[in-house]
């Protein structure tokens, strides 16, 4: 394939990323792979020990490694729903940060599942998920909507990387080991930059766009519908999948505005991500909070104004700073409010306040998932006999902090290595908007 | 005026945190002594059950435990269980508390337990104490008594009838007095009641309620209870009786959704329509990669 010279001049811009390696980064590659580390004695000690030494007992049995499933899952579909979304209205500013959001969907979705797996007490019955499953069962559900949705996030992932992978098989003037040449080829199966080959790249991105958009609605509908299905105070609700979807793509395009940012001083991105493309995914991260907060107000209000035994003891837990009223406060309050305050006000729209609120809304919506969990599980329909505090109470041993962290760094990790295999700006996208130009 | 009336409130605000120090330090002065050298008060109960088939002693252990003050039992805690009259004191064993803050000790002939002079049986129960708890003790007594159950059916009127006797020193059996006893059917989660009855020489009757489900053969099991007596404990007799109505077993009809071992149809249907329509969308951009790649020849060709 010939390439064209504003090609070349895109891939010279970005090919220090991919040929070399900073002391920083080599600095935190070094951090996170120690981090990953740490986990295995920790994954090895509750592998022989078994979950006693997680905080999960008979009354609180899902923990943390469902909140990091549920967490991750949610980040996923920001990537979908945004990119979907983006391609498909043909808005020419998505070109710099689609490969970003593509990339957080297939990596959050590979390491969502992994939780689960450390949540379950016997790996050995992992089959019967398979071999048992009943069409009628949300876990199934689950099961077979996040393996649909993680094929369909690699194809579209892929799709959408092909014609840079040719052009990187094809430009002699990268300078890196040559292992990654014969991989290059592979993945860009022959691609010659020919008018059909052209439309049919873009055919099957519009369908996988299209299609993207419903199944990742689909699959969070799903997720929150295995708590849903279940007569439990604060979970049983019929808001609880548009609830969980707004949720999801609240958390995961502030992990977008995140990863833009962390990206944009790594590789000195400052001319291409820019305060425009801040300041666009911070209306949408707004709006979205604003939905949120609204359908927060409205889930607890309802609850509340219905006066059911269980669900009342359920909202004063939540609201009692002796129990979940600080995390309370920080989801429903901070996590909201604080965004829509930093974006809403002009004066504020700076990329650091943006990214700030952010990390802000990431974090208050990991704790979000954790009081949608563990404090419906301390309140159980049949009242908790007198026992032993650990059995009423749930909280985090240090097994699971680690192996928490780890999985953190393994998402970090995964993020760094692909975007040094792949320029993290699509080559192909912005060249085409040059040449326009 | 408003000088004096300023005066006024100041010596008032005064008086008023002046008394509350009082009292604030007279608090702290009560918990302090309840909560002697750090340590824990343990609330200890004693209970006495006389099965047909086992004689128990039973101490349950709790203590206010955590920031929030909240009783919960406490576990692990050493339990000495003493045979007392009123010149011995034997040791019969020790017993650590277990999760429900409960030591159970059973109580068997080969223990030889020495009666008092009631012709019953009493016990010390003691914790004596550690880094964390202050020591407690409980004392309790009971006779021996057993109740028998026997039904009686006259012209459709069904009755049930409890006998109870205690053991006496000489081994002689004497109709018990002053006692009342519980009739219950147990059920799937608790004790369905079915009559109370006072002793009159040994004999108490209640009727047989007739509308009582019992298994297919119409079997129910019954239990005659002393419950909580100052001089027995506990006792507890059961016998099984076919006087229950006999029950049909349960044909499911109809399919019942989520709980029934087959998916509804609808939902089978909708997830094959589902994913379907998502995978025919997946195999049909394999074929438009293979068409890229295919496309490549033809364009080298």
């Amino acid at each position: 394939m010939k390439l064209s010279d504003t090609t070349v001049r895109e891939l010279k811009r970005h090919a220090h990323q991919l040929e070399s390696t900073s002391t920083f980064e080599k600095f935190m590659v070094v951090f996170m792979v120690l981090f990953v580390i740490a986990g295995i004695p920790a994954l090895y000690i509750q592998y022989v020990e078994g979950h006693i030494v997680t905080g999960m007992r008979d009354n609180v049995f899902w923990g943390v490694y469902i909140v990091n499933f549920i967490f991750y899952i949610g980040i996923s579909y920001a990537g979908a729903l945004i990119s979907g979304i983006l391609y498909l209205l043909q808005v020419e500013w998505r070109k710099p940060i689609i490969r970003i959001a593509e990339m957080i969907t297939v990596i959050s979705t590979i390491l969502g599942p992994i939780y689960i797996l450390l949540c379950m007490g016997r790996l050995d019955r992992l089959h019967h998920l398979v071999q048992y499953a009943r069409i009628q069962s949300p876990i199934t559900w689950d099961v077979i909507a996040i393996t649909t949705y993680l094929i369909g996030s690699v194809i579209f992932l892929y799709l959408a990387t092909i014609q840079d992978f040719a052009i990187l098989r094809d430009y002699d003037g990268l300078k890196v080991g040559k292992w990654r040449k014969p991989i290059y080829k592979f993945l860009a199966v022959s691609y010659q930059d020919t008018e059909r080959q052209r439309n049919l790249i873009h055919r099957g991105i519009t369908i996988m766009s299209i299609i993207i958009i419903p199944l990742a609605v689909l699959v969070h509908s799903v997720l929150s519908w295995i708590f849903g299905m279940t007569l439990r105070p604060g979970w049983h609700s019929t808001i609880f999948a548009p609830y969980f979807v707004v949720a999801a793509v609240y958390s995961g395009t502030g992990v977008l505005i995140v990863a833009m940012w962390v990206y944009r001083k790594l590789y000195h991105l400052e001319d291409i991500i820019t305060i425009k493309h801040f300041k666009y995914l911070g209306i949408i991260l707004l709006v979205l909070g604003s939905l949120y907060g609204y359908f927060t107000f409205a889930e607890y209000l309802t609850n509340w104004y219905g006066s059911e035994k269980w669900e009342l003891e359920l909202i004063y837990k939540l609201f009692s700073l002796d129990e979940f009223g600080w995390m309370f406060i920080f989801a429903a309050f901070v996590g909201v409010l604080l965004p829509i305050i930093i974006i809403a006000v002009p004066a504020f729209r700076t990329i650091n306040s943006i990214s700030f609120a952010s990390a802000i809304v990431v974090i208050a919506m990991w704790v979000k998932r954790y009081i949608i969990i563990i404090p419906t599980l301390e309140t159980p329909l049949l009242p908790i006999q007198e026992t032993r505090i650990e059995y009423i109470h749930y909280s985090m041993t240090w097994i699971e902090w680690l192996l928490t962290i780890s999985g953190l760094a393994v998402f970090c990790l995964f993020f760094y290595l692909y975007s040094k295999f792949v320029p993290i700006i699509p080559i192909s996208e912005t060249s085409e908007t040059d040449s326009k130009e | 005026m408003k000088k004096a009336m300023k005066i006024f409130i100041l010596y008032k605000s005064g008086k008023i945190l002046v008394l509350t120090l009082i009292l604030v330090s007279f608090i702290d002065f009560e918990i302090k002594a309840q909560n002697q050298g750090g340590k824990e008060r343990i609330y200890m109960k004693a209970e006495f059950f006389q099965y047909e088939d086992k004689t128990e002693l039973k101490a349950v252990l709790s203590a206010r435990i955590g920031e929030k003050r909240k009783m919960l039992p406490v576990e692990f805690l050493p339990v000495n269980f003493y045979n007392v009259t009123d010149t011995s004191e034997i040791l019969l064993t020790t017993i650590s508390s277990d999760e429900k803050g409960e030591a159970t000790l059973l109580l068997t002939e080969e223990m030889k337990l020495a009666r008092n002079d009631e012709g019953g049986y009493s016990f010390e129960i003691r914790f004596d104490g550690d880094d964390k708890f202050r020591k407690a003790t409980k004392d309790i007594s009971a006779r021996e008594v057993s109740i028998e159950i026997s039904f009686i059916e006259i012209d459709s009127i069904r009755t049930i009838q409890a006998k109870a006797f205690e053991s006496g020193i000489d081994g002689l059996q004497i109709p018990l007095e002053e006692a009342d006893i519980k009739f219950y059917v147990p059920g799937s989660f608790s004790l369905y009641a079915i009559g109370e009855a006072s002793l009159e020489n040994g004999i108490c009757e209640v009727n047989f309620p007739v509308t009582l489900p019992g298994d297919s053969l119409g079997n129910l099991t019954i239990l005659a209870r002393i419950e909580d007596s100052d001089d027995f404990g506990n006792v507890e007799a059961r016998a099984v009786k076919d006087w229950g109505l006999a029950r049909e077993p349960v044909i499911i009809e109809s399919n019942r959704g989520l709980g029934d071992t087959d998916a509804p149809l609808w939902m089978v249907y909708t997830l094959l329509v589902l994913l379907s329509a998502v995978w025919i969308h997946y195999i049909y951009v394999f074929v438009v990669i293979y068409m890229i790649k295919k496309d490549a020849k033809v364009s080298k060709v």
